[in-house]
């Protein structure tokens, strides 16, 4: 207690020096804790908008069907009454869609372009995805009727509007090539842009007779869970159930390994960056340390002289650098809070930032990105700033505690 | 001037411990900024290249009409010279421009193959094979076989390749729109496989000779687009306008995009933007470093102020204080920026060699439609290192001015008195 009163004492000795350093620690906390927000929000906002209009929280469809890329027409399936009671059994089960998808090439006008398109049932799919709320032109598909909707960035460069012809060209079950034409009923304007460029919307009961496929023939089941962890495990008690039957489950998170990767990436780039910050830090410890030890060599003379052991000068020194990664911790946390308030009431626009790159990078997002509160991160940031500086400070305080007590005494 | 230094020199020695960390921490924060800049630039280096070489050139020229819908591929914007004469002749007028070293010109269409299980949808690309081979990336990438030369021979992107079921050698039967919307369908040999180390590149792109491009798609004497290459990637802004004023002179500018690489593609522009912000992270950081020095500073000119009270007493100028002062400060920074710039070097000269692997990256990358190499080679470069050792000195000079102009304003009585 003792030992405390002195280390905290010596503290504010030199203020500026104590400050200066205190300050360097919670920059990089600040930084650590800002960019960890960050990434939350926009990982927060990337899995919905991959939820919202791509994969549903969870799916359900054969294995084949899952192992290739291309979405096979060839690896449909017959959902059994069974199979979706299973589902609807599903802890946090919401509400589920069949949906068959295929290739084909859009042809309007003079041009031709490749998209995915996602045979429907229209009043069914509402309930799981989104689409209907971001339909900006035209109307939503209706139950039996024909036509497609498309999205608005395909829209823009075929120059099409609803009411306007298209062909799809595209393989049937089969093999052999088949198309289908009719009106664009509607155009999509959705915060995913990957949607917005290449996916296509037709009605299933219409399309199947093209397709080549039964009624009730389809490539998957989409369901919508009350809560994304929910639904991971849902899936995972689901797939265990059913893959007997040559069926597979996936969560929301099989379906978007890339922004997981991306997730991981943003993490390895948050920690090396605050590694290099903590490394200069640290040295400003050693400096703290020792340039306070040089100052004192008298008192530390005289300590001895009194009677300290060398092990309660070291933690005296120890204990002051502790003093300045505290409060860099404070400081650095509190004025992450900050800006965290800012950033998760006020968001930041990426494409202000990113411009037209972001949709060159990959990121499903448009709009606004809201900081997320992570308070792990808090602990675990703020503590690992206060384990660097106690860390360096003990080398150094063993040196200023090994000084002979006469000849430190004697200094001038 | 010279004892001033040999003063500063000596005093750098009265606290050889207090000294060494002062230049520790300038060597490594410098040695970061030499790793992290290396990093950086060999990134951007090689990102700059691949797009350069494979998309972009130095300047590429084509319709304004078609860079509007470039994703489409579409057949109708094509660039058939000026006034639409031809694009040979377009092509021999461009050429005798002083800025223009080479060009690559190119039609790039739309294919099908049906053959398997599922449609598999690529892009085919005419390319004037002489000059590819002098010139282009796509000669140097082969792994098997050799660049196309009679009409129906292709070289396919390895990727792509596999997905096709075509083993190399073989023939294969490919459908495609022409220029008139017909629907047809050519069977080629494949001649040779590319691959560049690149999804974007490798797995959906075959090549084949322009002149038989220009045939089947019924656009003779045409291309969609002309990359245009200067004798260097600096020059491209002076090569846009040299071609612009060509193109001025034909009367015929406003039917054309002519973009220099650096405007030419949405991530190459924002990648360039972030050099700057880096630059600023880096001055951030060997500023951090300086705040060591500048306490070590401070404290030794609170243990010396007998001293300069002696000195000033003597009848030396304060501002000869401050250039005592400032330049011991400035001799940590010298040693320190020297050492790190050399250490920096010699980590960026040693994984030049091996790369940094980052398992996390390639993930990320095959999901991106970007030409970005997962593998980092840190550039070894003089300039990084004298770059970076400039900086540090600068920054660290500039930063003891301070502790240098408190010290030169003690008063030399009040100085004395202390230690009577």
């Amino acid at each position: 207690m003792f030992l405390l009163k002195i280390a905290f004492r010596n503290l504010f000795r030199r203020r500026k020096r104590t400050f200066i350093m205190a300050g360097v620690l919670a920059l990089a906390i600040l930084f650590a804790l800002v960019m960890d927000s960050f990434m939350g929000g926009l990982m927060d906002v990337s899995f919905s908008n991959v939820i919202d209009f791509e994969s549903a929280h969870m799916v359900v469809g054969t294995r084949e069907f899952f192992a290739e890329d291309d979405r096979p027409l060839q690896k449909i399936f017959r959902p059994g009454e069974g199979l979706e009671d299973e589902i609807r059994k599903s802890a946090g089960f919401v509400a589920m869609t069949q949906v068959v998808d295929f290739r084909a090439n859009i042809i309007a006008g003079r041009e031709e372009f490749p998209v995915s398109v996602r045979a429907i049932d229209p009043a069914a799919f509402s309930q799981v995805f989104r689409f209907e709320d971001y339909t900006v032109s035209g109307e939503f598909l209706r139950d039996g009727e024909p036509g497609i909707i498309i999205g608005s960035d395909l829209s823009n460069v075929l120059e099409v509007k609803p009411g306007d012809y298209y062909t799809l060209l595209f393989r049937n079950r089969s093999g052999s090539f088949n198309t289908m034409q009719g009106e664009i009923r509607g155009i999509f304007s959705t915060p995913n842009p990957q949607v917005n460029m290449m996916s296509i919307f037709v009605d299933r009961e219409y399309a199947a007779s093209s397709l080549g496929i039964e009624k009730n023939e389809i490539s998957q089941l989409m369901v919508r869970m009350e809560d994304r962890a929910g639904a991971v495990l849902s899936a995972d008690i689901l797939n265990d159930r059913i893959s007997v039957q040559g069926l597979e489950a996936r969560s929301w998170r099989d379906a978007s390994d890339m922004l997981l990767s991306m997730e991981v990436w943003g993490e390895i780039e948050i920690m090396f960056i605050m590694a290099l910050i903590m490394l200069v830090g640290a040295i400003g410890i050693i400096n703290v340390v020792v340039l306070s030890a040089l100052e004192r060599v008298e008192e530390i003379g005289m300590m001895k002289a009194m009677g300290l052991k060398e092990g309660e000068i070291v933690r005296v020194f120890v204990l002051e650098a502790g003093g300045v990664g505290i409060i860099g911790a404070l400081a650095g946390s509190g004025f992450a809070a900050l800006i965290i308030a800012l950033l998760s009431t006020i968001g930041l626009d990426l494409q202000v930032i990113y411009g037209d790159a972001i949709v060159a990078m990959g990121i499903p997002v448009l709009g606004r990105i809201y900081g997320t509160w992570n308070l792990q991160a808090f602990i675990m940031f703020s503590g690992f700033g206060l384990l660097v500086s106690l860390a360096a400070s003990i080398l150094p305080s063993y040196w200023a505690a090994r000084k002979d007590p006469v000849e430190a005494i004697y200094h001038r | 001037m010279g004892d001033y230094i040999k003063v500063a020199w000596r005093n750098l020695n009265r606290n050889l411990l207090r000294t060494f960390i002062a230049v520790l921490a300038i060597a490594v924060v410098v040695m970061i900024v030499v790793f992290s800049r290396g990093i950086i630039l060999s990134f951007g280096d090689r990102m700059n290249d691949t797009y350069i070489n494979n998309t972009l050139g130095h300047v590429k020229i084509v319709s304004e009409e078609y860079r509007q819908r470039e994703v489409l591929l579409s057949l109708d914007y094509p660039l058939d010279g000026f006034q639409g004469e031809g694009l040979t002749s377009m092509l021999a007028e461009i050429e005798t421009r002083d800025e223009v070293e080479y060009l690559l010109p190119r039609l790039k269409f739309g294919a099908l193959y049906g053959g398997g299980e599922d449609m598999v949808g690529m892009m085919g690309m005419g390319i004037d094979t002489d000059s590819e081979i002098r010139h282009g990336t796509i000669s140097a990438d082969l792994t098997w076989g050799r660049m196309p030369e009679t009409g129906n021979e292709i070289v396919v992107g390895s990727g792509l390749l596999q997905e096709l079921g075509v083993e190399p050698g073989g023939r294969i039967t490919i459908m495609f729109s022409d220029a008139f919307q017909s629907l047809r369908a050519r069977t080629f040999e494949v001649v040779g496989v590319r691959e560049s180390g690149f999804s974007a590149l490798d797995d959906g792109i075959f090549y084949l000779p322009l002149i038989t491009a220009q045939d089947m798609l019924g656009m003779e004497d045409q291309a969609t687009e002309i990359l245009a290459f200067a004798s260097d990637r600096g020059r491209a802004g002076m090569l846009a306008g040299d071609l612009r004023e060509l193109f001025n002179s034909m009367d015929d500018l406003e039917r054309y995009s002519i973009l220099p690489w650096e405007k030419a593609d949405p991530f190459i522009e924002l990648f360039l933007e972030m050099d700057i912000i880096y630059d600023v992270i880096y001055a951030a950081f060997v500023f951090m470093g300086s705040i060591v020095v500048i306490s070590t500073m401070t404290m030794i000119i609170r243990e010396r102020r007998t001293e300069i009270g002696m000195m000033s007493a003597l009848g030396m100028k304060s501002s000869d204080v401050m250039k005592i002062f400032t330049l011991e400060g400035a001799f940590i920074g010298l040693i320190g920026s020297l050492t790190g710039a050399l250490g920096g070097g010699l980590l960026n000269f040693y994984l030049a060699r091996d790369g940094i692997h980052v398992q996390a990256l390639v993930d990320t990358m095959e999901g991106i439609d970007a030409l970005v190499d997962p593998v980092f080679y840190p550039v070894h470069s003089l300039e990084n290192v004298i770059v970076s050792f400039s900086f540090g000195f600068i920054i660290v000079t500039l930063a003891c001015l301070y502790p240098a102009w408190k010290a030169s304003r003690l008063d030399p009585v009040e100085a004395l008195k202390v230690d009577a």
